[in-house]
């Protein structure tokens, strides 16, 4: 097809879609079991070209009318069958198609135990099914991410919390698991309402209390995914859990650290009279326990989960050709951390964090089939999670303690708690006390999503177009931090979570995917747009609008229909662009404030040690800031899949570039206050034993009584100190990150004499950060020269520290040796996880060159050489702020220039911006890290026992490589368990009936 | 009659031949006191000259020159002199004789003594309390119970007005030491230097201890830290001192305290230069020291980033102080029990040779041995010694004092005790069980 066709085609497929309409035709037919001939119900069929579907009834019958498409790959699939797709042409009606389903087990010839490769779609997309995931026994789905290419195994205890994090390494700016999407059954996991320390990073949410006994299948999409998915960054990992009706299904896992039971059903509720079907109903209930410690096996995290799907298609009366899939399903969790029962922590002492969720969806399709509109689809789903944690603190003091619970501004004396009101400084006696101090977590998340499908050929176009509109809001119903008794509380403030508003994100967006016919192959373009706009009420954030533009395109040059015998069966190239943006956690809007108490007085202590303490109370809360954008993700790919005399070879190139990182920043204001020393009232003269402390709380100065009535009260003797006091503020960051890689997969050919296949993966990859904000820091805990608190700021390109940057690169290779023996029904997989490239270096730059410079010794550093690089080797470096202030003077000074004229004119001065000069601790700062190369090898076998019960045995790190790797820039090794996990294994035992 | 006239004849006799002897005159001879190659000239000075038959023993003081004059007969003598005294805050004994003393006539020069000149410090670290003892519930250490004890070690009052107290980086001689260098010695050993750590405290006041004294530090806390922990020790005391956090800025930490009955002419300042809102003094393994520094030049020092190190870390997080080596009085070099094999010396040798090492959480205090030769020399301790010590520990790298002179309850029954100064913690410090103040 010459080009002006193709753009024709477009332009048709674009702009003329409600005005054409065919001579509808009729697909029918059975859908029956393959080994028994029984009617496989429920099974879902449908036209891929058209998107229209049809449920199989009891009777395993199935009808499509009002099919327009002329061709379509006809896909059927069953929870427990293999899917069958087929491509037919619908030049009439079809009223007797028959499809055999195959069970899906290891009699099969093909079975898969790693991530295959969605061939079908334009962007990188790999999907586990059920036979991989139980090979691999996963515990926490995020262990799946070993399957992708290049994945390294990790520990699977569940005591520590693990997310998934696509294309993205660990300890990168970026908040790069935040923006990973995961959807169990099209529920959003959102962890937008965490409150978790914005200063560590966001996190995103974790994996750790989903069920991984029900998981049926997950999809990862590393590519640019359609625009119906929002408030993301990169990655979406789509859970499936098992649906439809199925046998009993009883599981039985353990590993040194971590046991697992769980049943499962798929319930079939009949039909009513008139043969319409009840609907399915699946049940799934799991209880996994795990440890951190095989030596002390007592903090545990518990998972309890029961889910329960209620499915059903009504296709009969008015809906007879117009059938409606409603899907209902519940799912709780209860659990958590708990190391009550530790016996190695002091007596009495606990930390118990809850995990619990109650998560909702309900899904509405509605198979239109009109000339205007295919399918109508409704979705709404809620979750809501209850994540409190309690701990239970052992304290102790030598004299009475006061505990701040001030929110105002001003100065406070401690007074008893039995001095009642709404006292702000609580005087807590000497002695031991226990208290239990909770945080209350509570999120909500809920997503209403209506999108309409519209699919249409036109000649051998084939076209789809969607349309949606989706509305999410996030809340926290939580209190935040409170104690169970107050009269012991350490320091905490109230924060009452549910007291902010919701985030609302009200979202449309529209999406044409057309394929055109070309040669011998075909292009299949999808571009879309999302538009989101997220409303903050009763927040200075107001309403932030943005735009997420997607492109993917995929060239099937040839295809491998008609093709058997030649050597290259497949070849088709893809690319994709677009752009992902990713809404703010209410860490990142509304963090918990920070309190500045500085102890402007103490008193001696009384004969029953009985210390008054006086506090001036500086709220540091954090800063709205008007210029806060949304972080956004720019991501390209280009990938080759080809088949060569049936080796699968797919490549994919992928650049991601993060722009306005969310980022904790911080800045400086000038306060003073009165500071009364316990000399000076030590100094007075009425006798310790009968002075009376009060405090003016808006001058800050002390009065000392003489409760004899003896002596007149005193004012005591203050000076007033000034200082700066630090506050954050949430931005982001000027300069983007950048994110390239390569991934690979090659699978070989069977070896049919040993059955056993091969298969390559692993990728490389690269990122490179740089922080350029221009920072400040002030040492606000030394004093300067003159013994007072330091009064000058330093503002540094790229924030204070040595380094304002890291760039990595990695190379990890996995091959795996599959076995399948499908006449005794086993599989079995050898993975070899190596790393064979592993580099990271720390960088000082700025866009002139180098932001540090060569020092040959720490105590010179204004003897810098900046004819001398800091990345030559093992050299010492000094970084100086660009320029600083002064608590009495707001003008910024060129720091360097007035630092060298100090040296010798001002020794004072000299002495006070030394302490903002920084050097570098170590000789090899700078120097390039190359971690030799290591390897682990997992073991896994999976044997059936006729239809009745499966066994599985994994053994990972197997050959318990214990060595040591060598860093190039420390010049020492270290052990490898930094990088692999240690020899472990588990055993899995399923029964089926 | 007769008898009468012989008697007198016979004594007579008698006194004529006496009378025939050679007469022997006594002359004036003087004696030169001398040190390091000078005349010593200080006055008061007792000087000993003995004769030859050890039957005659005179005694003279020296003048203003150091000249002590003996009018003696000709003949050989032994002169010897011994002097004590406090100079530049250290204690030192002059010492010597000269045997070869000729008197034949009136000599014409003085003859000299040379005395030897034996320094040692004045005020000495008697016992350091920094490792805790256990709470009441049975588990968790209480550390805030810390306390110095300096003791002056000489029968003159001591001036302690500049003393100043502080501690060497690393905080735990089992702690990663990056003054080691590849040679695997302190980078500091042959310096002028130590590495402070933190700050370094100074008294605000005048401060005399009298002859055999003492004076008690509370580190953090001087509080009766008894009325919460049974096993520590009381601290509120109007003689003790406070290293107090009032006027330090960053000195924020709840645990400093000290109760009504401790002045404020007691409490000590310091300047912190690393970061905290405490001083970290290690509660397992310090290398403490006290100095003799005025408080200016302290904060001087500790505030002049010229002055700084930056082995240990090139921020306020890390950095260190230059202490001057001879501005160091005394010095204990602690190793953890449980970790001697990872702790290395911070203390160059010249200050500081061994260790002494502590178990902590049990109330172990590091104890000074005492010096039993000179304590039991000391006339005045006759009777008043008791010996029979049993407040060493057993422990594995436990220890007690080789003395077995029980130093405490000789002081309480009135005898002056002498510490052991050998610059060896190991050998001049015990674990006791039990601190000396916990009655």
């Amino acid at each position: 097809m010459s080009g002006h066709k193709i753009l024709l085609s477009i332009l048709l497929a674009i702009l003329c879609p409600v005005f054409v309409w065919g001579q509808s035709r009729t697909v029918s037919g059975t859908v029956t079991d393959k080994a028994t001939g029984e009617p496989v119900e429920f099974a879902t069929v449908v036209l891929e070209a058209s998107e229209q579907w049809a449920v199989v009834d009891a009777k395993g019958r199935f009808t499509i009318p009002g099919v327009s498409v002329t061709k379509s790959v006809l896909t059927v699939a069953c929870l427990g069958y293999v899917t069958y797709s087929a491509e037919i042409i619908i030049t009439k009606d079809i009223p007797n198609f028959k499809v055999q389903l195959a069970q899906d087990n290891l009699t099969l010839e093909n079975a898969v135990v790693t991530a295959k490769e969605n061939e079908n779609s334009a962007t990188t997309s790999r999907t586990i099914d059920k036979t991989a995931l139980e090979h691999v026994q996963m515990m926490n789905v995020s262990d799946i991410s070993s399957l992708l290419p290049g994945g390294a195994t990790q520990s699977n205890v569940l005591t520590s919390e693990k997310q998934f994090n696509i294309r993205a390494g660990s300890g990168e700016s970026g908040n790069s698991s935040f923006g990973t999407a995961v959807e169990v059954d099209g529920v959003r996991l959102s962890n937008n309402a965490s409150y978790a320390d914005p200063s560590k990073g966001v996190k995103g949410v974790s994996t750790n209390n989903i069920a991984s006994a029900n998981v049926e299948s997950v999809e990862v999409i590393s590519g640019v995914p359609g625009v119906e998915y929002g408030d993301m960054g990169s990655g979406v990992v789509k859970i499936n859990t098992k649906k439809g009706k199925t046998p009993w299904q009883l599981t039985m896992s353990t590993s040194p650290k971590t046991k697992q039971l769980s049943a499962s059903k798929g319930f079939g509720l009949g039909s009513t009279g008139e043969g319409a079907s009840l609907g399915v109903l699946n049940a799934s209930l799991e209880y996994t326990r795990s440890i951190s410690e095989q030596m002390s096996p007592y903090t545990s995290y518990l998972r309890r989960q029961l889910s329960l799907t209620y499915s059903n298609t009504l296709s009969s009366g008015a809906l007879q050709t117009k059938p409606l899939r409603l899907s209902l399903g519940v799912t709780g969790n209860l659990g958590g951390l708990d190391d009550s029962a530790d016996p190695d922590k002091l007596t009495g002492t606990f930390l118990t964090q809850r995990d619990n969720s109650l998560r909702a969806n309900f899904t509405a399709n509605w198979l239109l089939s009109l000339p205007w509109i295919t399918n109508l689809e409704l979705n709404a789903s809620a979750v809501y999670s209850d994540k409190l944690s309690r701990e239970n603190k052992n304290y102790h003091a030598s004299v009475s303690q006061t505990a701040m619970h001030a929110t105002g501004l001003g100065y406070y004396m401690s007074a008893p708690y039995s001095a009642g009101g709404d006292n702000p400084a609580v005087m807590i006696p000497a002695g031991t006390w226990y208290n239990v101090m909770a945080v209350d977590d509570r999120p909500l998340a809920t997503k209403v999503t209506l999108k309409a499908n519209w699919a249409r050929n036109f000649g051998s176009v084939s076209n789809k177009v969607k349309i949606g509109s989706d509305w999410s809001t996030d809340y926290n119903f939580g209190v935040g931090a409170y104690s169970e008794d107050p009269q012991s509380a350490p320091t905490y403030r109230e924060y009452r979570y549910c007291d902010n508003p919701v985030m609302q994100n009200l979202a449309a967006y529209i999406e044409d995917n057309f394929m055109v016919p070309v040669g011998r192959g075909r292009i299949n373009v999808i571009a879309g747009v999302r538009n989101d706009n997220t409303i903050i009420k009763g927040s200075a954030y107001g309403v932030t609008s943005s735009l997420s533009p997607r492109f993917n395109a995929k060239y099937t040059v040839f295809d491998s229909k008609g093709r058997r015998d030649a050597l290259f069966n497949s070849l088709s190239i893809r690319g994709s662009w677009g752009v992902a943006v990713k809404q703010p956690s209410f860490s990142i809007l509304y963090p918990v404030p920070g309190y500045l108490d500085i102890n402007v007085f103490t008193s001696t202590a009384s004969a029953d040690n009985v210390v008054y303490r006086a506090y001036y109370v500086h709220p540091r809360a954090i800063q709205y800031n008007a210029d806060l954008r949304w972080q956004r993700n720019h991501q390209a790919e280009f990938g080759i899949d080809t088949d060569i005399a049936g080796n699968k070879v797919s490549l994919v190139a992928f650049y991601n570039k993060t722009i306005g990182a969310y980022q904790l920043m911080s800045n400086y204001e000038r306060f003073a206050y009165a500071y009364t020393s316990t000399a000076d009232v030590q100094g007075l003269p009425i006798p310790a034993g009968d002075r009376v402390y009060t405090l003016d709380p808006a001058s800050g100065i002390v009065t000392v009584g003489d409760r004899t009535g003896k002596m007149s009260s005193l004012n005591a003797p203050y000076t007033t100190r000034k200082q700066f006091i630090s506050t954050t503020f949430e931005d982001n960051q000027d300069n983007p990150l950048e994110r390239y890689g390569l991934e690979w997969v090659v699978e070989f050919k069977e070896i049919r004499p040993i059955h056993t296949s091969i298969r390559v993966d692993g990728n490389f990859y690269s990122y490179r950060g740089l922080y350029s904000d221009m920072e400040a820091y002030c040492p606000t805990t030394i004093a300067g020269s003159d013994g007072k608190p330091f009064k000058y700021i330093g503002y540094y390109y790229g924030g204070d520290q040595m380094s304002n940057g890291r760039e990595t690169r990695s190379i990890h290779n996995n091959v795996t040796l599959i076995t399948r023996i499908p006449k005794v029904r086993m599989i079995i997989s050898m993975k070899l996880e190596a790393s064979l490239l592993n580099y990271s270096r720390a960088l000082s730059q700025r866009p002139e060159g180098e932001r540090s410079y060569v020092i040959a010794d720490r105590t010179d550093v204004l003897g810098f050489d900046r004819s001398k690089s800091i990345y030559d080797g093992d050299t010492f470096a000094v970084l100086f702020p660009d320029y600083y202030v002064s608590y009495d003077d707001p003008n910024p000074v060129p720091f360097l220039e007035k630092y060298q004229w100090a040296k010798t004119n001002d020794p004072a001065l000299y002495a006070d911006l030394s302490k903002l000069v920084v050097t570098s601790n170590y000789l090899y700062i700078f120097k390039k890290d190359y971690i030799s190369p290591y390897f682990s090898a997992n073991f896994s076998v999976t044997k059936e026992i006729g239809d009745l019960a499966s066994i599985s045995f994994y053994a990972n790190n197997f050959f318990n490589n214990m060595g040591q790797v060598y860093s190039t820039k420390t010049g020492e090794y270290e052990s490898v368990y930094r990088y692999i996990p240690r020899f472990y294994y588990g055993l899995t035992v399923r029964f089926k009936f | 009659m007769k008898r009468l006239v012989y008697l007198f004849s016979a004594f007579a006799a008698v006194a004529l031949i006496a009378g025939c002897e050679p007469k022997i005159v006594a002359v004036p001879i003087q004696i030169q006191l001398m040190s390091e190659n000078a005349p010593l000239a200080v006055e008061g000075i007792s000087v000993s000259l003995e004769d030859a038959a050890a039957t005659n023993v005179f005694t003279q003081l020296t003048d203003a020159s150091g000249i002590a004059t003996f009018t003696v007969n000709p003949g050989s003598y032994i002169a010897s002199a011994v002097y004590k005294a406090v100079e530049n805050g250290k204690r030192v004994a002059y010492n010597g004789s000269n045997t070869n003393i000729l008197v034949v006539e009136q000599p014409e020069a003085p003859f000299p003594i040379d005395l030897a000149k034996v320094e040692s410090q004045q005020l000495v670290i008697k016992e350091l309390y920094s490792t805790g003892c256990p709470k009441n519930e049975g588990t968790g250490s209480y550390s805030n119970d810390a306390y110095v004890i300096v003791y002056n070690n000489s029968e003159f009052e001591a001036d302690a007005t500049d003393l100043v107290f502080g501690f060497l980086a690393p905080y735990n001689g089992h702690a990663t030491n990056k003054f080691y260098g590849a040679d695997n010695t302190l980078i500091y050993a042959n310096e002028d230097w130590i590495p402070a750590a933190g700050a370094i405290w100074s008294f605000t006041s005048s401060v005399k201890i009298p002859a055999y004294s003492q004076i008690v530090v509370a580190i953090f806390g001087a509080i009766d830290h008894t009325a919460t922990v049974t096993a520590s020790v009381n601290l509120s005391n109007p003689a003790y001192y406070w290293m107090s956090n009032s006027g330090i800025t960053a000195y924020t930490n709840a645990k400093y305290a000290a109760s009504d009955a401790i002045p404020n002419s007691h409490y000590l300042t310091a300047f912190p230069f690393n970061k905290g809102n405490a001083w970290v003094l290690s509660n397992s393994a310090p290398a403490f020291f006290i100095g003799n520094m005025s408080k200016s030049e302290n904060e001087r020092i500790c505030n002049d980033t010229a002055n700084f190190d930056l082995t240990n870390g090139t921020t306020d997080t890390g950095w260190s102080v230059k202490f001057p080596k001879a501005s160091v009085v005394g010095a204990i070099e602690v190793y953890s029990a449980a970790n001697i094999e990872k702790s290395n010396a911070r203390f160059p040798a010249d200050i500081n040779t061994g260790y002494a090492a502590i178990t902590n959480n049990k109330g172990y205090t590091l104890y000074r041995n005492v010096d039993k030769e000179a304590t039991e020399a000391l006339p005045e301790n006759e009777g008043k010694i008791v010996y029979g010590y049993a407040g060493g520990t057993e422990d594995v790298n436990g220890s007690t004092d080789p003395s077995g002179i029980d130093a405490e309850a000789s002081i309480a029954n009135g005898a002056h005790i002498i510490y052991a100064q050998t610059n060896d913690s190991g050998k001049d410090f015990h674990q006791r069980k039990t601190a000396s103040l916990k009655k």
